[in-house]
Protein backbone atom coordinates (compact mmCIF):
# COMPACT_ATOMS: atom_id res chain seq x y z
CA UNK A 1 0.00 0.00 0.00
CA UNK A 2 1.10 3.28 -0.82
CA UNK A 3 1.34 5.39 2.34
CA UNK A 4 2.06 8.46 0.77
CA UNK A 5 -1.04 10.16 -0.23
CA UNK A 6 -2.40 8.82 3.08
CA UNK A 7 -0.26 11.05 4.81
CA UNK A 8 -1.06 14.13 2.69
CA UNK A 9 -4.74 13.61 2.59
CA UNK A 10 -5.42 15.99 5.44
CA UNK A 11 -3.46 18.37 4.24
CA UNK A 12 -4.98 18.25 0.70
CA UNK A 13 -8.20 18.45 2.11
CA UNK A 14 -7.10 21.68 3.64
CA UNK A 15 -6.13 23.07 0.26
CA UNK A 16 -9.45 22.34 -1.22
CA UNK A 17 -10.76 24.18 1.66
CA UNK A 18 -8.86 26.59 1.59
CA UNK A 19 -8.82 27.43 -2.13
CA UNK A 20 -13.12 27.38 -2.16
CA UNK A 21 -13.28 29.87 0.39
CA UNK A 22 -10.81 31.79 -1.51
CA UNK A 23 -12.74 31.33 -4.68
CA UNK A 24 -16.28 32.18 -3.55
CA UNK A 25 -14.24 35.59 -2.22
CA UNK A 26 -13.69 36.93 -5.47
CA UNK A 27 -15.63 38.63 -6.90
CA UNK A 28 -16.03 38.80 -10.80
CA UNK A 29 -15.22 42.01 -12.27
CA UNK A 30 -18.69 43.28 -14.06
CA UNK A 31 -17.66 43.98 -17.26
CA UNK A 32 -20.60 45.65 -18.95
CA UNK A 33 -19.55 48.89 -16.95
CA UNK A 34 -16.11 48.96 -18.85
CA UNK A 35 -17.68 47.90 -22.11
CA UNK A 36 -20.03 51.19 -21.70
CA UNK A 37 -17.02 53.02 -20.70
CA UNK A 38 -15.43 51.73 -24.06
CA UNK A 39 -18.44 52.38 -26.44
CA UNK A 40 -18.68 55.89 -25.13
CA UNK A 41 -14.82 56.72 -25.03
CA UNK A 42 -15.33 55.79 -28.70
CA UNK A 43 -17.55 57.90 -29.33
CA UNK A 44 -16.37 60.61 -27.85
CA UNK A 45 -13.19 60.48 -29.90
CA UNK A 46 -14.91 60.04 -33.64
CA UNK A 47 -17.74 62.59 -32.74
CA UNK A 48 -15.05 64.85 -31.69
CA UNK A 49 -12.59 64.54 -34.88
CA UNK A 50 -16.24 64.62 -36.83
CA UNK A 51 -16.45 68.32 -35.21
CA UNK A 52 -12.80 69.47 -35.77
CA UNK A 53 -13.07 68.29 -39.40
CA UNK A 54 -16.36 70.33 -39.70
CA UNK A 55 -14.25 73.25 -38.64
CA UNK A 56 -12.04 72.81 -41.54
CA UNK A 57 -14.47 72.52 -43.78
CA UNK A 58 -16.18 75.53 -42.91
CA UNK A 59 -12.62 77.36 -42.96
CA UNK A 60 -12.39 75.93 -46.77
CA UNK A 61 -16.53 76.78 -47.80
CA UNK A 62 -14.98 80.45 -46.43
CA UNK A 63 -12.53 80.44 -48.26
CA UNK A 64 -14.28 79.36 -51.47
CA UNK A 65 -16.73 82.21 -50.95
CA UNK A 66 -13.84 84.62 -50.34
CA UNK A 67 -12.43 83.53 -54.19
CA UNK A 68 -16.22 84.74 -55.65
CA UNK A 69 -16.94 87.90 -53.67
CA UNK A 70 -15.86 90.58 -55.51
CA UNK A 71 -14.97 92.91 -52.73
CA UNK A 72 -12.25 90.40 -51.71
CA UNK A 73 -10.35 90.51 -55.09
CA UNK A 74 -9.00 87.04 -54.26
CA UNK A 75 -7.12 84.94 -56.41
CA UNK A 76 -6.13 81.29 -56.79
CA UNK A 77 -3.02 82.03 -55.60
CA UNK A 78 -4.02 82.30 -52.40
CA UNK A 79 -5.54 78.47 -52.09
CA UNK A 80 -2.12 77.38 -52.92
CA UNK A 81 -0.36 79.79 -50.40
CA UNK A 82 -2.59 78.39 -47.65
CA UNK A 83 -5.19 80.63 -47.08
CA UNK A 84 -7.27 83.24 -49.54
CA UNK A 85 -6.84 87.23 -48.13
CA UNK A 86 -10.10 88.01 -47.49
CA UNK A 87 -9.87 89.15 -43.80
CA UNK A 88 -9.55 92.79 -42.97
CA UNK A 89 -6.97 93.49 -40.53
CA UNK A 90 -5.50 96.98 -39.66
CA UNK A 91 -6.78 97.61 -43.30
CA UNK A 92 -5.08 94.99 -45.24
CA UNK A 93 -6.44 91.63 -46.78
CA UNK A 94 -5.28 88.93 -45.15
CA UNK A 95 -6.08 84.99 -44.89
CA UNK A 96 -8.24 84.24 -41.98
CA UNK A 97 -6.16 82.14 -39.83
CA UNK A 98 -7.13 78.50 -39.64
CA UNK A 99 -6.39 75.65 -36.99
CA UNK A 100 -4.07 74.05 -39.28
CA UNK A 101 -4.79 70.17 -38.88
CA UNK A 102 -1.32 69.39 -36.71
CA UNK A 103 -2.78 71.96 -34.00
CA UNK A 104 -6.02 69.90 -34.09
CA UNK A 105 -4.30 67.06 -34.65
CA UNK A 106 -2.18 66.92 -31.03
CA UNK A 107 -5.89 66.74 -29.35
CA UNK A 108 -7.06 63.95 -31.57
CA UNK A 109 -3.95 61.71 -30.46
CA UNK A 110 -5.02 62.28 -27.14
CA UNK A 111 -8.43 61.06 -27.58
CA UNK A 112 -7.69 57.72 -29.29
CA UNK A 113 -4.94 57.05 -26.96
CA UNK A 114 -7.64 57.46 -24.58
CA UNK A 115 -10.16 55.20 -26.71
CA UNK A 116 -7.76 52.63 -27.14
CA UNK A 117 -6.77 52.83 -23.05
CA UNK A 118 -10.70 51.98 -22.89
CA UNK A 119 -10.62 49.22 -24.87
CA UNK A 120 -7.78 47.40 -23.68
CA UNK A 121 -9.38 48.09 -19.80
CA UNK A 122 -12.45 46.13 -21.45
CA UNK A 123 -11.21 43.48 -22.53
CA UNK A 124 -9.12 43.37 -19.08
CA UNK A 125 -12.54 42.92 -17.13
CA UNK A 126 -14.69 41.13 -19.63
CA UNK A 127 -11.91 38.27 -20.98
CA UNK A 128 -13.22 34.74 -19.56
CA UNK A 129 -9.55 33.45 -18.07
CA UNK A 130 -11.27 31.33 -16.12
CA UNK A 131 -12.72 29.28 -19.63
CA UNK A 132 -8.88 28.94 -20.22
CA UNK A 133 -8.30 27.89 -16.88
CA UNK A 134 -10.84 25.40 -16.75
CA UNK A 135 -10.44 24.06 -20.12
CA UNK A 136 -6.73 23.51 -19.35
CA UNK A 137 -7.53 22.05 -15.67
CA UNK A 138 -9.24 19.29 -17.15
CA UNK A 139 -6.42 18.89 -19.75
CA UNK A 140 -4.80 18.38 -16.47
CA UNK A 141 -7.17 15.94 -14.67
CA UNK A 142 -7.15 13.40 -17.36
CA UNK A 143 -3.42 13.79 -18.06
CA UNK A 144 -3.17 13.06 -14.27
CA UNK A 145 -5.55 10.36 -14.97
CA UNK A 146 -3.25 8.78 -17.68
CA UNK A 147 -0.84 8.67 -15.42
CA UNK A 148 -2.22 7.08 -12.94
CA UNK A 149 -3.41 4.41 -15.34
CA UNK A 150 0.33 3.65 -16.77
CA UNK A 151 1.75 3.82 -12.77
CA UNK A 152 -1.05 1.46 -11.86
CA UNK A 153 0.11 -1.09 -14.98
CA UNK A 154 3.91 -0.27 -13.92
CA UNK A 155 3.42 0.00 -9.73
CA UNK A 156 0.35 -1.30 -8.76
CA UNK A 157 0.26 0.45 -5.54
CA UNK A 158 0.03 3.51 -7.19
CA UNK A 159 -4.08 3.21 -7.67
CA UNK A 160 -4.45 4.55 -4.41
CA UNK A 161 -2.95 8.04 -5.64
CA UNK A 162 -6.52 8.49 -7.44
CA UNK A 163 -8.35 10.21 -5.05
CA UNK A 164 -5.34 12.53 -4.64
CA UNK A 165 -5.08 13.06 -8.30
CA UNK A 166 -8.77 14.68 -8.89
CA UNK A 167 -8.52 16.64 -5.74
CA UNK A 168 -5.06 18.13 -7.15
CA UNK A 169 -6.87 19.14 -10.57
CA UNK A 170 -9.95 20.65 -8.19
CA UNK A 171 -7.01 22.43 -6.49
CA UNK A 172 -5.04 23.38 -9.08
CA UNK A 173 -8.55 24.93 -10.83
CA UNK A 174 -9.98 26.70 -7.66
CA UNK A 175 -6.21 28.49 -7.55
CA UNK A 176 -5.76 29.22 -10.29
CA UNK A 177 -9.14 30.74 -10.69
CA UNK A 178 -8.47 32.62 -7.62
CA UNK A 179 -5.28 34.02 -9.36
CA UNK A 180 -6.80 35.31 -12.64
CA UNK A 181 -9.64 37.50 -10.73
CA UNK A 182 -6.53 38.50 -8.21
CA UNK A 183 -4.58 39.83 -11.05
CA UNK A 184 -7.25 41.26 -13.05
CA UNK A 185 -8.36 43.55 -10.18
CA UNK A 186 -4.85 44.09 -9.50
CA UNK A 187 -4.49 45.13 -13.25
CA UNK A 188 -7.46 47.30 -13.75
CA UNK A 189 -6.76 48.90 -10.53
CA UNK A 190 -3.13 49.81 -11.46
CA UNK A 191 -4.62 51.10 -14.97
CA UNK A 192 -7.45 53.19 -13.55
CA UNK A 193 -5.06 54.46 -10.79
CA UNK A 194 -2.43 55.35 -12.27
CA UNK A 195 -4.06 57.36 -15.46
CA UNK A 196 -6.79 58.98 -13.44
CA UNK A 197 -4.55 62.34 -12.96
CA UNK A 198 -4.29 62.18 -16.70
CA UNK A 199 -7.43 61.94 -17.50
CA UNK A 200 -8.76 64.98 -15.12
CA UNK A 201 -6.00 66.80 -16.81
CA UNK A 202 -7.05 65.80 -20.42
CA UNK A 203 -10.93 66.44 -19.55
CA UNK A 204 -9.81 70.27 -18.13
CA UNK A 205 -8.06 70.99 -21.27
CA UNK A 206 -10.36 69.78 -23.56
CA UNK A 207 -13.29 71.31 -22.13
CA UNK A 208 -11.13 74.59 -23.04
CA UNK A 209 -9.92 73.62 -26.61
CA UNK A 210 -13.72 72.70 -27.48
CA UNK A 211 -14.84 76.37 -26.51
CA UNK A 212 -12.18 77.78 -28.34
CA UNK A 213 -13.13 75.32 -31.38
CA UNK A 214 -16.30 76.11 -31.17
CA UNK A 215 -15.52 79.99 -31.19
CA UNK A 216 -13.50 79.15 -34.78
CA UNK A 217 -16.79 77.84 -35.87
CA UNK A 218 -18.97 80.47 -35.12
CA UNK A 219 -16.50 83.23 -36.31
CA UNK A 220 -15.90 81.30 -39.95
CA UNK A 221 -19.90 80.75 -40.32
CA UNK A 222 -20.47 84.48 -39.57
CA UNK A 223 -18.07 85.78 -41.58
CA UNK A 224 -19.32 83.01 -44.56
CA UNK A 225 -22.96 84.71 -43.98
CA UNK A 226 -21.69 88.46 -44.25
CA UNK A 227 -19.56 87.65 -47.53
CA UNK A 228 -22.46 85.70 -48.86
CA UNK A 229 -25.02 88.76 -48.38
CA UNK A 230 -22.50 90.88 -50.70
CA UNK A 231 -23.54 88.60 -54.07
CA UNK A 232 -27.07 88.18 -52.66
CA UNK A 233 -29.27 88.24 -56.05
CA UNK A 234 -31.51 90.95 -56.16
CA UNK A 235 -34.32 89.28 -58.31
CA UNK A 236 -36.52 87.89 -55.60
CA UNK A 237 -36.56 84.43 -57.48
CA UNK A 238 -33.17 83.50 -57.67
CA UNK A 239 -32.66 84.40 -54.05
CA UNK A 240 -34.93 82.09 -52.79
CA UNK A 241 -32.11 79.42 -53.50
CA UNK A 242 -29.27 81.65 -52.50
CA UNK A 243 -30.51 82.30 -49.46
CA UNK A 244 -31.66 78.40 -48.78
CA UNK A 245 -27.69 77.90 -50.10
CA UNK A 246 -26.43 80.37 -47.56
CA UNK A 247 -28.93 79.13 -44.52
CA UNK A 248 -27.49 75.78 -45.00
CA UNK A 249 -24.32 76.61 -44.11
CA UNK A 250 -24.96 78.86 -41.45
CA UNK A 251 -26.59 76.14 -39.67
CA UNK A 252 -24.30 73.66 -40.07
CA UNK A 253 -22.17 76.30 -38.24
CA UNK A 254 -24.62 77.07 -35.46
CA UNK A 255 -24.92 72.96 -35.10
CA UNK A 256 -21.38 72.21 -35.29
CA UNK A 257 -21.20 74.96 -32.37
CA UNK A 258 -23.98 72.68 -30.46
CA UNK A 259 -21.93 69.67 -31.09
CA UNK A 260 -18.95 71.19 -29.84
CA UNK A 261 -20.55 72.12 -26.40
CA UNK A 262 -22.18 68.33 -26.37
CA UNK A 263 -18.75 67.19 -26.30
CA UNK A 264 -17.55 69.86 -23.62
CA UNK A 265 -20.62 68.08 -21.74
CA UNK A 266 -19.47 64.45 -22.53
CA UNK A 267 -15.52 65.34 -21.50
CA UNK A 268 -16.88 67.50 -18.01
CA UNK A 269 -17.98 63.87 -17.05
CA UNK A 270 -15.18 61.61 -18.00
CA UNK A 271 -13.12 61.77 -14.71
CA UNK A 272 -15.55 61.09 -12.33
CA UNK A 273 -16.98 58.06 -14.73
CA UNK A 274 -13.64 56.91 -14.40
CA UNK A 275 -13.09 57.43 -10.65
CA UNK A 276 -16.19 55.48 -10.77
CA UNK A 277 -15.04 52.39 -12.68
CA UNK A 278 -12.28 52.38 -9.98
CA UNK A 279 -14.18 52.71 -6.61
CA UNK A 280 -16.46 50.17 -7.90
CA UNK A 281 -13.18 47.45 -8.10
CA UNK A 282 -14.06 47.07 -4.39
CA UNK A 283 -17.75 48.04 -3.96
CA UNK A 284 -19.13 45.75 -6.99
CA UNK A 285 -22.89 47.25 -5.68
CA UNK A 286 -21.37 50.80 -6.42
CA UNK A 287 -24.20 52.84 -8.54
CA UNK A 288 -23.00 53.60 -12.29
CA UNK A 289 -24.34 57.36 -11.97
CA UNK A 290 -21.67 59.22 -12.49
CA UNK A 291 -20.71 56.51 -15.85
CA UNK A 292 -24.19 56.87 -16.74
CA UNK A 293 -24.40 60.47 -16.93
CA UNK A 294 -21.42 60.15 -19.68
CA UNK A 295 -22.62 57.58 -21.53
CA UNK A 296 -25.89 59.55 -21.74
CA UNK A 297 -23.62 62.98 -22.47
CA UNK A 298 -22.12 60.99 -25.23
CA UNK A 299 -24.98 60.01 -26.85
CA UNK A 300 -26.13 63.08 -26.89
CA UNK A 301 -23.49 64.98 -28.29
CA UNK A 302 -23.32 61.90 -30.78
CA UNK A 303 -26.93 62.61 -32.13
CA UNK A 304 -26.16 66.51 -32.07
CA UNK A 305 -23.20 65.00 -34.58
CA UNK A 306 -25.19 62.99 -36.61
CA UNK A 307 -27.75 65.72 -37.48
CA UNK A 308 -24.64 68.08 -38.48
CA UNK A 309 -23.38 65.20 -40.47
CA UNK A 310 -26.70 65.26 -42.42
CA UNK A 311 -27.13 69.21 -43.08
CA UNK B 1 -15.80 80.14 -14.95
CA UNK B 2 -15.22 83.60 -16.36
CA UNK B 3 -15.62 83.68 -20.19
CA UNK B 4 -12.65 83.98 -22.55
CA UNK B 5 -11.63 87.10 -24.34
CA UNK B 6 -12.19 85.11 -27.56
CA UNK B 7 -15.78 84.22 -26.34
CA UNK B 8 -16.15 87.78 -25.32
CA UNK B 9 -15.25 89.03 -28.78
CA UNK B 10 -17.44 86.61 -30.35
CA UNK B 11 -20.41 87.98 -27.90
CA UNK B 12 -19.67 91.54 -28.98
CA UNK B 13 -19.81 90.19 -32.60
CA UNK B 14 -23.12 88.89 -32.37
CA UNK B 15 -24.53 92.25 -30.60
CA UNK B 16 -23.03 93.88 -33.22
CA UNK B 17 -24.48 92.08 -35.87
CA UNK B 18 -27.86 92.50 -34.26
CA UNK B 19 -27.46 96.44 -34.41
CA UNK B 20 -26.39 96.23 -38.10
CA UNK B 21 -29.32 94.32 -38.90
CA UNK B 22 -31.57 96.92 -37.57
CA UNK B 23 -32.82 98.50 -40.77
CA UNK B 24 -33.30 102.34 -38.36
CA UNK B 25 -29.61 102.01 -37.48
CA UNK B 26 -27.81 104.60 -39.25
CA UNK B 27 -24.95 103.13 -38.79
CA UNK B 28 -25.45 99.85 -40.32
CA UNK B 29 -22.73 99.39 -42.57
CA UNK B 30 -20.34 100.59 -39.82
CA UNK B 31 -21.95 97.80 -37.33
CA UNK B 32 -21.40 94.93 -39.69
CA UNK B 33 -17.72 96.14 -40.02
CA UNK B 34 -17.02 96.22 -36.52
CA UNK B 35 -19.02 92.85 -36.17
CA UNK B 36 -16.55 91.35 -38.79
CA UNK B 37 -13.40 92.63 -37.29
CA UNK B 38 -14.56 91.16 -33.73
CA UNK B 39 -15.01 88.00 -35.30
CA UNK B 40 -11.37 88.02 -36.44
CA UNK B 41 -9.82 89.05 -33.59
CA UNK B 42 -12.38 86.10 -31.69
CA UNK B 43 -10.52 83.51 -34.44
CA UNK B 44 -6.89 84.75 -33.41
CA UNK B 45 -7.14 84.63 -29.73
CA UNK B 46 -9.26 81.57 -30.29
CA UNK B 47 -6.20 80.22 -32.08
CA UNK B 48 -3.28 81.82 -30.37
CA UNK B 49 -5.39 79.94 -26.92
CA UNK B 50 -5.20 76.72 -28.73
CA UNK B 51 -2.03 76.68 -29.69
CA UNK B 52 -0.81 77.81 -25.78
CA UNK B 53 -3.10 74.70 -25.00
CA UNK B 54 -1.30 72.42 -26.69
CA UNK B 55 1.47 71.33 -24.33
CA UNK B 56 0.72 68.62 -22.39
CA UNK B 57 -0.83 66.45 -24.43
CA UNK B 58 2.02 64.63 -25.62
CA UNK B 59 2.65 63.83 -21.97
CA UNK B 60 -0.96 62.88 -21.68
CA UNK B 61 -0.80 60.28 -24.78
CA UNK B 62 2.38 58.73 -23.57
CA UNK B 63 1.06 57.99 -20.20
CA UNK B 64 -2.52 56.73 -21.81
CA UNK B 65 -0.37 54.69 -23.77
CA UNK B 66 1.68 53.21 -21.72
CA UNK B 67 -1.14 52.32 -19.31
CA UNK B 68 -2.67 50.83 -22.36
CA UNK B 69 0.63 48.65 -23.03
CA UNK B 70 0.48 47.55 -19.10
CA UNK B 71 -2.62 46.64 -19.10
CA UNK B 72 -1.97 44.53 -22.56
CA UNK B 73 0.61 42.87 -20.76
CA UNK B 74 -1.51 41.82 -17.82
CA UNK B 75 -3.93 40.52 -20.45
CA UNK B 76 -1.12 38.60 -21.86
CA UNK B 77 0.33 37.44 -18.52
CA UNK B 78 -3.66 36.46 -17.45
CA UNK B 79 -4.08 34.23 -20.78
CA UNK B 80 -1.13 32.64 -20.15
CA UNK B 81 -1.93 30.73 -16.84
CA UNK B 82 -4.33 28.43 -18.76
CA UNK B 83 -1.67 28.22 -21.81
CA UNK B 84 0.99 26.92 -18.69
CA UNK B 85 -1.77 25.00 -17.38
CA UNK B 86 -1.83 22.87 -20.48
CA UNK B 87 1.64 22.76 -20.65
CA UNK B 88 1.89 21.09 -17.58
CA UNK B 89 -0.96 18.83 -18.59
CA UNK B 90 0.83 17.60 -21.61
CA UNK B 91 4.08 17.38 -19.82
CA UNK B 92 2.12 14.53 -17.86
CA UNK B 93 0.79 13.12 -20.58
CA UNK B 94 4.01 12.16 -21.76
CA UNK B 95 5.57 11.14 -18.48
CA UNK B 96 2.50 8.78 -18.81
CA UNK B 97 3.68 7.63 -21.95
CA UNK B 98 6.90 7.22 -20.62
CA UNK B 99 5.92 5.05 -18.03
CA UNK B 100 3.76 2.60 -20.20
CA UNK B 101 6.77 2.13 -22.11
CA UNK B 102 9.27 1.59 -19.40
CA UNK B 103 6.43 -0.47 -17.25
CA UNK B 104 6.07 -2.38 -20.87
CA UNK B 105 9.86 -3.23 -20.89
CA UNK B 106 10.66 -3.74 -17.61
CA UNK B 107 7.37 -6.52 -18.30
Amino acid sequence: MWRGSRRFAPLLGLLVLVALLAGCAASAVQGTKYTAFKDSTAALAQDTRASYEGVQNLWEDLNAECLITPSKRANYQGILSGGVPCDMINGTLVPVENPESQLLGVRLQALDALARYAAMLNILATTDYAAGVDASTAKLSASLGNLQTALTSAVPAAAELKPATSAFSAVVAAVAQKYVEGKRKEALRTALTDTQKDIKTLSEKLILDNGNVAILAQGYSGKYVTMAEEQRPPDPEKRIAYDAKILQKYKGGRTLVKALAALQDAVARLPKAHAELLKSLDEPGTPMVELEAYVIATEQATAIVKQFKSL
Amino acid sequence: MSQSLANQLMVLATSLSAIASDPDCQEQARASELADQCRSYAIKKALKDLKEGEQGYATITASLNAATAAADQANQALTDVAHKLAAVAAALNLAAQLIAVIGGVLG
